[in-house]
C-alpha cells in the first residue's frame, strides 16, 4: 500500500551528545518531485538525510518512509547516494554495478553499462585507482541506476567541476524514474536550481521554508539562489 | 539475499585467504628442509632459529587472520562501506549473522591451516608418535569401556576451542559497535577493545582463583600415589563452557544491540 507521502518527518529531533543537529523538524514530500534540501554547512541536511535512511535513529519524533519507518522495507524502495565513497574500494566499476545488483532487483544493470561508457570509464578498473571526481559519477551511477521510488542524493555535486555537474544533473533527470521523488541535498543552488520543482530551505535544524521553486520566483520576484543569499546573509 | 552477503564475504575473505593458506605451506616446507638435517650438529643453530621463526610466523598468520576479520567489520559495518552496508534491505541482526559466520569460517580454516601446517612439517616421527598416541587413547578407552567419556572429552574440547575462536572474533565486533558512537570510529573500537580486555583478564583472573579455591576446598582421594580431588574433569570443562559462552553472547547481544537500536553512521 502506497502512503500519500514518500518522505514524511514528524517533529524529528537529532543530537549528537548535547549538539542538536535536527530540531522539531516536521515535513512531508510528494511523490513526483525533484526537491533541493538547501542549506549552509551544519544545518542538518546530511543528518535528515542519513536518518531517512536508518543510519541514525532519531532522538525524538520520528521519519517515515512511504508510511513505514526506515528497516527492511523502506531500504528496498530507497536509493541513496551518500556525500562520500562507499563502494568497496578493492573492486572494479564492473564488479562493484553487478554487487549493487545482487542486493537491489530494481537495479539496470544495461542502464549502469550505459552511462559508464558514455562516461568513457573503464569497467575492469579499480575503484581505488580513480580519481575522486570519477569516484563520484560511479557513485552516482550506482545510486540513479536503480528503479526506485525515493532518490536520496546526499552533495552529488560538491567536488566535482562544473562540466561535470551538468553532467550529474543531467543523468539525474534522465535516469530517476517516472513517479519517483528525487531529495537533491546541495548548497550549490545555483547549479541545482534549473531542476528543482520544490526547495527546502533547512537551518540550524530547523526547516525555514519548503515551497514550489515557481512560486519563488513568482511571489518573490527573485532566483531560489538569491532568496537564499538574502533569507542566509551573514 | 543472505546468500549474497555471504558471497561478498567471502570473497573478500578470499583473497586473503589464498596468500596465507599459500604462505603456511611455504614455511612448513622449508622448516621441513631443516627438520630432516636436524641431526647435522654444524646446522644446529640455523634449524633452532628456522624452527622459532616458523613458529612466530605461524602464529603471526592466526593474529592477522583475526586482525582481518575485526577491520572487515569495521570498515564495511561502521566506516566507508557501512554506508551501503546499511542500505541492504536486511535486518541488522542478519548483517551480524553473516559477518560474524563467515569470519568464524575464515578463522577455523586458518587455524586448521596453521595446524595442518605443523603437521605437515613435522610428518614423520613425531607425527607418528602423536597418531600412536591418540590411537592408544582411544583403545585404551574401549578396552575400559570409557570410549563414551572419551568421546565427550573430545567434544567438550572442540566445543570450547570454538567458542574461544568466537570469543577472539566477537571482542572486536563488540569493540566497534561501541565505539562508533566516538567521532573517531577506528579510535573508538581500539579503545573499547583494550578497555574489554581488561574487564575480561580481571574476570578471568577472578574466575580461575575462584575456581582452583573450589576444587581445592572439595574432597580428594589419593590414586596411584597422588591426591586428586573428587570433581569430574567434566564437570570443569562445562563449567569453562558455560563461562566462555556467557561472554560469546554477552559480545553478540552488545553488539546486535548497537546495530540495531543504535546506529551511529555519522
Amino acid at each position: 500500500m502506497e502512503s500519500e507521502y514518500i518522505l514524511e518527518c514528524i517533529n524529528l529531533s537529532k543530537s549528537y551528545g548535547t549538539i542538536p543537529a535536527l530540531r522539531g523538524v516536521n515535513l512531508r514530500l510528494c511523490r513526483g518531485r525533484i526537491v533541493g534540501l538547501l542549506g549552509p554547512n551544519g544545518s542538518g541536511k546530511t543528518t535528515l538525510i542519513k536518518l531517512a535512511n536508518g543510519l541514525l535513529t532519531p532522538t525524538d519524533g520520528e521519519i517515515l518512509i512511504n508510511g513505514m519507518k526506515p528497516g527492511v522495507e523502506t531500504k528496498k524502495i530507497v536509493s541513496f547516494l551518500p556525500d562520500r565513497d562507499f563502494l568497496p574500494a578493492w573492486m572494479t566499476i564492473e564488479k562493484a554495478m553487478r554487487y549493487v545488483r545482487d542486493f537491489f532487483p530494481d537495479f539496470r544493470l544495461d542502464a549502469a553499462s550505459e552511462m559508464i561508457a558514455r562516461l568513457g570509464l573503464d569497467p575492469k578498473q579499480k575503484i581505488r585507482t580513480l580519481s575522486k571526481g570519477n569516484r563520484e559519477k560511479v557513485s552516482l551511477i550506482s545510486a540513479m541506476s536503480r528503479d526506485a521510488k525515493l532518490y536520496l542524493l546526499d552533495e552529488p555535486i560538491a567536488g566535482v567541476d562544473p562540466a561535470t555537474r551538468d553532467y550529474i544533473l543531467e543523468t539525474i533527470l534522465q535516469n530517476y524514474a517516472e513517479n519517483s521523488t528525487v531529495v537533491i541535498s546541495t548548497h550549490l543552488i545555483a547549479d541545482v536550481e534549473k531542476i528543482l520543482n520544490d526547495v527546502v530551505f533547512i537551518k540550524n535544524g530547523s526547516v525555514d521554508l519548503y515551497r514550489s521553486a515557481d512560486e519563488i520566483r513568482e511571489t518573490e520576484g527573485m532566483s531560489v539562489d538569491a532568496l537564499f543569499r538574502e533569507v542566509y546573509r551573514w | 539475499m543472505v546468500g549474497k552477503l555471504f558471497k561478498y564475504e567471502f570473497k573478500y575473505y578470499l583473497r586473503w585467504l589464498i596468500p596465507i593458506m599459500s604462505g603456511c605451506v611455504v614455511l612448513a616446507l622449508t622448516s621441513k628442509l631443516f627438520y630432516l638435517v636436524r641431526d647435522v650438529q654444524e646446522l644446529y643453530l640455523i634449524t633452532q632459529m628456522v624452527y622459532s621463526t616458523y613458529t612466530m610466523l605461524i602464529g603471526a598468520a592466526v593474529v592477522l587472520g583475526y586482525v582481518i576479520v575485526a577491520l572487515r567489520f569495521l570498515k564495511s559495518t561502521f566506516t566507508q562501506e557501512a554506508y551501503f552496508t546499511h542500505t541492504i534491505p536486511v535486518k541488522p541482526s542478519t548483517l551480524l549473522n553473516v559477518k560474524f559466520a563467515s569470519g568464524a569460517l575464515f578463522m577455523i580454516v586458518i587455524i586448521a591451516g596453521a595446524v595442518g601446517s605443523f603437521i605437515m612439517m613435522f610428518t614423520g616421527s613425531v607425527f607418528s608418535t602423536v597418531t600412536k598416541g591418540v590411537a592408544d587413547m582411544i583403545s585404551s578407552a574401549f578396552r575400559e569401556n570409557a570410549l563414551g567419556n572419551f568421546i565427550l572429552g573430545v567434544f567438550e574440547v572442540i566445543l570450547l576451542s570454538l567458542l574461544v575462536i568466537f570469543v577472539e572474533i566477537l571482542h572486536p565486533y563488540a569493540a566497534c559497535a561501541i565505539g562508533q558512537r566516538m567521532k573517531s570510529k577506528t579510535g573508538g573500537a581500539i579503545m573499547w577493545y583494550f578497555i574489554i580486555f581488561a574487564i575480561i583478564r580481571a574476570g578471568s583472573t577472578l574466575f580461575m582463583i575462584g575456581n582452583l579455591s573450589w576444587i581445592s576446598a572439595l574432597e580428594s582421594i589419593e590414586e596411584s600415589g597422588r591426591v586428586v580431588p573428587t570433581v569430574s574433569p567434566h564437570l570443569i570443562m562445562w563449567i569453562y563452557i558455560s563461562v566462555v559462552l556467557a561472554v560469546d553472547l554477552t559480545f553478540y547481544f552488545i553488539t546486535r544491540h548497537r546495530l540495531k537500536k543504535k546506529l551511529n553512521i555519522t
